[in-house]
């Protein structure tokens, strides 16, 4: 078996912080804080995921156990980002979509990618969260000369309380922290992957949180600043063109579920007694 | 029972025993053709198959020689055989046989048996001198400035054809067959020390393993060569009539299959992006190159994706289009009786209605479905307000573009359609995801390590730079890009 690259794992990792970016929003007015929780986050999660990773494998039955337990926590979690994908859809275009039908659709069609191996979901991803990044630059340029350097609200007190606010919110929706250390284990360089994802996470989410401030304000405590943020962007095919960001928004999301369809369906084998064994 | 099989189907001591048991191997066959002479005393046949072989060269290169030996001091059948076999120079193509169902099979390919009374075995010498057609321009792959020669249905001339374009030692053609039935000649192709030799070998494991009874196109062969399972949208194996694109692939590293009765040979592996390459772009000037395959990008996402986008963007989407298009499209629409997503569904079956008539149909009717699309069933339903306009112009605009990619058509032809599905019941929702479901369909499919969407998933910086542009002939000097550079380093199991 031949192991994933850094690129592939941190790709396939970033599509979760891509498809949460588009609903992401601070948890208090001080953007310094808020950047610097994500930002702590992303580091507190690298390194849960380097600890476990140099656990030694578990056998038998113990391990059985083990992998029940987090296929069963993928499942969960794939549940779950399924089900808060749709409702945001819902919120953003309430005419055109009902939650049963798009979660269906969602379902049917992360299942597919799931089906196609993991081959294919981190190559796609890897696709997948190029074009995000280059339509989210392209966006935050548009509404760069809207910047205002004062509606970071620096000065706003309670940084405590916002900063443990803010960690707690990044770590409870941290649900590719499994799936990283699952990737780790057939990455060709683990420790870089994760460094190289926990870099990516974390200057992504600063990135789009200082935008969606600077521009909105304290619109952006709203939900879906990016959306809004997109509407505030000079360049006319995003400004315009709601749905440019549902495309991408769609795509890093199914991406993500599909990486823990194939994570769910590797520990049911793994319960099965068909896992593969790692070498040496 | 397998002794006593070839116990029957052996060559026999005598010329009419041979020959009755050839007779019989092949029930009678009205084409086989049988003719026996005496030299210096000794008893001869000489078998062949009606059509396959050519009566010319039967006669000057076997049958006037064994007259001449007449004269000839061998007296006996046993130096009379040898004589023939082995120490006369009849012709090159010359196969010693014991066995008249291999010697059957040599015949069936243009071969002429000798058999001499008193030996055990049958001389078989290659008279090929079937019908067959000449060379001609490539139907599929046109070009300006590149070589007129295509393939033709003929094994031997392909190869001819593209070793006369490769005089290097190191250019290896295996001969290989498939097909119970049929037995079909295959030739495997590849420059020694430039392939992959683990490639090589899968693709002989794999040809020689095959069940089929019939091998009668190249396409029948694909499936058994790809590497995925489950439903492909794309073939990791690809084909061409063009024995330049051969030998251009072959350059790379890349091994050829060259089937008998198929003017396609199969490349094994391709890439998604060669669908955007011709032979045109060795000789134009390189900024021309980047403009054309821009051009067949933006071809191939007009032909794919532009109905589906148009329809999402009319029913769920307006706010994308501007409100001059808005109104005109608006004022179009009120006088259809159909939504215009039902509209883009009905106006491009018909497209491929159209297509698939134009390719079945007799040459000479031809220019009447051009008529008949494109003036009664275009004009007249514009006119009598089953479809608008602008849809027209959309379907008129897909339509030409998927004449860009040949390469591509059939995935063109169902995405399209999949596409214009999926907008028009989940508008942008359902663009991206079956964006994402063909996305990681073409990603998961790959031959021998090699993606088929490389060299831009992976990434490959050096494989990359040839996507627009081409290199120049002094850059290849340099170096020469071998598909084994775009195999994944750290690549994946499924």
């Amino acid at each position: 078996m031949k192991p994933l690259t850094m690129y592939q794992t941190a790709a396939l990792m970033l599509c979760f912080t891509a498809a949460h970016i588009f609903t992401l929003r601070p948890e208090g007015a001080n953007l310094v804080v808020c950047i610097g929780a994500e930002t702590a986050a992303a580091g507190i999660v690298f390194v849960i995921a380097i600890i476990i990773n140099s656990l030694p494998a578990l056998h038998g039955w113990a391990g059985k156990a083990v992998s029940a337990l987090a296929g069963t926590f993928f499942l969960a979690a794939f549940l779950f980002i399924l089900i808060g994908y749709c409702e945001e859809v819902q919120f953003s275009f309430p005419e055109f979509y009902s939650l049963p039908m798009t979660a269906a659709v969602l379902a049917a069609a992360t299942v597919y990618c799931a089906s196609m191996g993991l081959s294919g979901c981190v190559r796609s991803a890897c696709a997948a969260v190029v074009m995000t990044v280059i339509v989210l630059a392209v966006m935050s340029g548009g509404a760069a000369s809207g910047f205002d350097p004062d509606r970071l609200n620096l000065a706003v007190s309670d940084r405590e309380g916002q900063f443990t606010r803010q960690l707690i919110s990044a770590l409870a929706r941290s649900w590719e922290l499994p799936l990283l250390v699952l990737l780790m284990r057939r990455t060709g360089r683990p420790v870089r992957a994760a460094a190289l994802y926990a870099l990516g996470r974390a200057a992504l989410t600063a990135g789009i949180l200082t935008v969606c401030a600077g521009v909105l304000g304290s619109v952006g405590q709203e939900r879906q600043p990016v959306m809004m943020l997109a509407s505030f962007a000079k360049t006319v095919i995003v400004e315009r063109f709601d749905a440019l960001m549902l495309l991408f928004w769609t795509l890093c999301t199914l991406l993500a579920g599909a990486g823990l369809l194939w994570a769910a369906w590797h520990c049911l084998q793994g319960v099965m007694g068909k896992a593969e064994r790692r070498k040496a | 029972m397998a002794e006593k099989k070839n116990d029957r189907y052996a060559v026999a001591g005598t010329v009419n025993e041979t020959l009755d048991r050839l007779k019989k191997l092949l029930g009678g066959s009205a084409d086989l053709n049988t003719a026996d002479a005496e030299i210096n005393g000794v008893r001869c046949a000489v078998a062949t198959i009606e059509g396959m072989a050519s009566a010319q060269l039967l006669s000057e290169l076997v049958l006037r020689p064994m007259a001449e030996l007449a004269g000839s001091e061998e007296q006996t059948p046993q130096s009379l055989f040898s004589l023939i076999s082995e120490r006369s120079l009849l012709t090159a193509d010359r196969t010693l046989t014991s066995s008249l169902e291999q010697a059957a099979e040599l015949m069936f390919s243009g071969f002429a048996a000798v058999f001499v009374e008193g030996s055990q075995q049958a001389v078989l010498f290659g008279v090929q001198g079937y019908e067959k057609k000449a060379v001609n321009e490539p139907t599929g792959e046109h070009n300006v400035m590149g070589s007129q020669e295509g393939f033709t249905e003929v094994l031997r001339t392909n190869i001819s054809l593209v070793r006369r374009r490769m005089k290097t030692p190191s250019l290896r053609l295996e001969q290989l067959r498939a097909g119970s039935r049929t037995g079909t000649d295959i030739c495997l192709a590849y420059l020694a020390g430039r392939a992959d030799s683990a490639l090589v070998t899968e693709l002989k494991r794999r040809i020689k393993g095959l069940e089929l009874d019939t091998v009668l196109t190249s396409g029948m062969l694909k499936p058994y060569l790809e590497d995925g399972e489950g439903v492909r949208l794309f073939s990791e194996i690809g084909s061409t009539e063009r024995p330049d694109v051969v030998c251009a692939r072959l350059n790379e590293g890349r091994a050829v299959l060259l089937i008998d009765g198929s003017p396609f040979a199969l490349i094994c592996p391709s890439l998604f992006v060669e669908s955007f390459r011709t032979v045109d772009d060795a000789c134009s000037k390189p900024y021309f190159v980047l403009l054309m395959r821009v051009v067949r990008f933006i071809a191939f996402f007009f032909a794919v994706m532009f109905p589906g986008i148009y329809v999402a963007a009319a029913n769920f989407h307006p706010e994308a289009l501007s409100l001059k298009l808005l109104l005109n499209l608006a004022a179009s629409e009120s006088s259809t009786p159909y939504s215009l997503f039902v509209e883009m569904l009905i106006i491009t079956v018909l497209l491929e209605l159209m297509k698939e008539a134009s390719v079945r149909m007799p040459k000479a009717v031809g220019s009447a479905i051009s008529i008949a699309g494109g003036l009664v069933i275009g004009d007249a339903a514009v006119k009598s307000g089953i479809i608008s306009s602008p849809l027209l112009i959309i379907v008129g605009l897909t339509a030409t573009a998927s004449f860009v990619i040949p390469g591509l058509s059939q995935q063109t032809s169902v995405l399209r359609l999949v596409y214009i599905l999926a907008g028009g019941t989940s508008g942008f929702f359902g663009i991206a995801v079956v964006s994402a479901m063909i996305m990681c369909n073409a990603a998961a499919t790959g031959m021998g390590g090699i993606p088929y969407t490389a060299p831009l998933l992976p990434f490959s910086r050096k494989g990359a730079a040839d996507i627009l542009s081409r290199r120049s002939p002094k850059a290849l000097e340099q170096s020469h890009t071998v598909i084994s550079e775009l195999s994944e380093r750290e690549g994946v199991s499924r």
